[in-house]
């Protein structure tokens, strides 16, 4: 459990979603990747739930490293995408590193949060396109 | 008293494994750890993706005993020599002959342990040759206590980043 009180928590939230605020149009580029790469639905639910219910933070990296490094059809449309997801988790976890100071817990919450705001964004923007492809 | 001292020591070691530090621990550092593993075997050339299929499964029903038996049997027996050179690397890595200077799993978690304030006592503190060597006997397990629970997590790590390095037809 966080030694952080509950208004210092209340600061870093704020921070969170300043921060993923700042973030979204690169979210939305996600988002739109995952669209290009004709991921079905079902693939973008299993990440989404993954995110969701990851305990580690760095079980959404393996998952999705695992996606595309398996030896089947969908696998190769992972990897067109797969990088840059990467990527955006590696600057989800530095900056939940940063925002959540010296405090494991605090740390490790943050960067859980920050990841299920970026996947909110990115999954949104995913629906959006599938939808609304001329948009 | 010294049974006592390794009681308390190895309860220090479970309250860690508790902690959200620990949790950390296997997020970040362990992972960063598993991915500089991969690159090290791949530099050596790359491995047979079935061979890393086992790995798993092993861990979970033997723990490290099991992992290290495996990578034995397999080194020995493989023919290939990427596949040996994979599991000789493994080998190391977790059973690290004395006074390496190589990073290791072992070395990586007691490393971790005394930023968490558990210092296992250093056997070149004791003269007589016959307490070294339990001093010694004592640390290992001490931390192959704890490696055991991170050994799971390392495993994700290394598989995953291996599989997803060496994709298809590469």
């Amino acid at each position: 459990m966080s030694n952080a009180n509950l208004q210092e928590k209340r600061l870093i939230w704020q921070k969170i979603d300043l921060y993923l605020e700042e973030f979204y149009p690169q979210s939305k580029q996600a988002g739109q990747d995952l669209k290009s790469a004709d991921l079905e639905m079902a693939q973008i639910r299993g990440l989404e739930n993954l995110v969701v219910c990851a305990r580690r933070f760095s079980e959404i990296y393996n998952y999705i490293k695992n996606q595309a490094g398996k030896e089947n059809k969908v696998a190769l449309k992972w990897r067109q995408v797969a990088q840059r997801l990467l990527d955006q988790l590696e600057v989800m976890e530095n900056k939940g590193i940063e925002l959540g100071g010296e405090d494991p817990a605090m740390i490790l919450e943050t960067k859980l949060r920050l990841a299920r705001g970026w996947i909110k964004q990115v999954v949104s923007q995913y629906m959006f396109l599938k939808v609304a492809p001329e948009l | 008293m010294a049974q006592d001292q390794e009681m308390e020591e190895y309860e220090q070691i479970k309250k860690l494994l508790q902690t959200e530090g620990f949790i950390l621990f296997l997020d970040k550092d362990l992972r960063t750890f598993a991915e500089n593993c991969v690159q090290d075997v791949l530099k050596e050339g790359k491995v047979k993706k079935s061979q890393l299929h086992s790995i798993p499964a092993i861990v979970q029903a033997g723990g490290m005993e099991k992992l290290l038996e495996l990578a034995k049997h397999q080194s020995e027996k493989q023919t290939r020599e990427n596949n040996k050179k994979f599991w000789h690397y493994l080998k190391k890595i977790l059973n690290p002959p004395d006074n390496c200077n190589f990073q290791t799993l072992s070395s990586l978690s007691l490393n971790f342990m005394r930023f968490n304030g558990i210092n296992l006592p250093d056997p070149e503190d004791f003269t007589e040759k016959k307490e070294k060597k339990a001093v010694k006997k004592n640390n290992k397990q001490l931390i192959r206590y704890f490696v055991d629970s991170a050994l799971p997590v390392f495993c994700e790590h290394f598989t995953c980043h291996y599989y997803y390095l060496v994709k298809e037809g590469q």
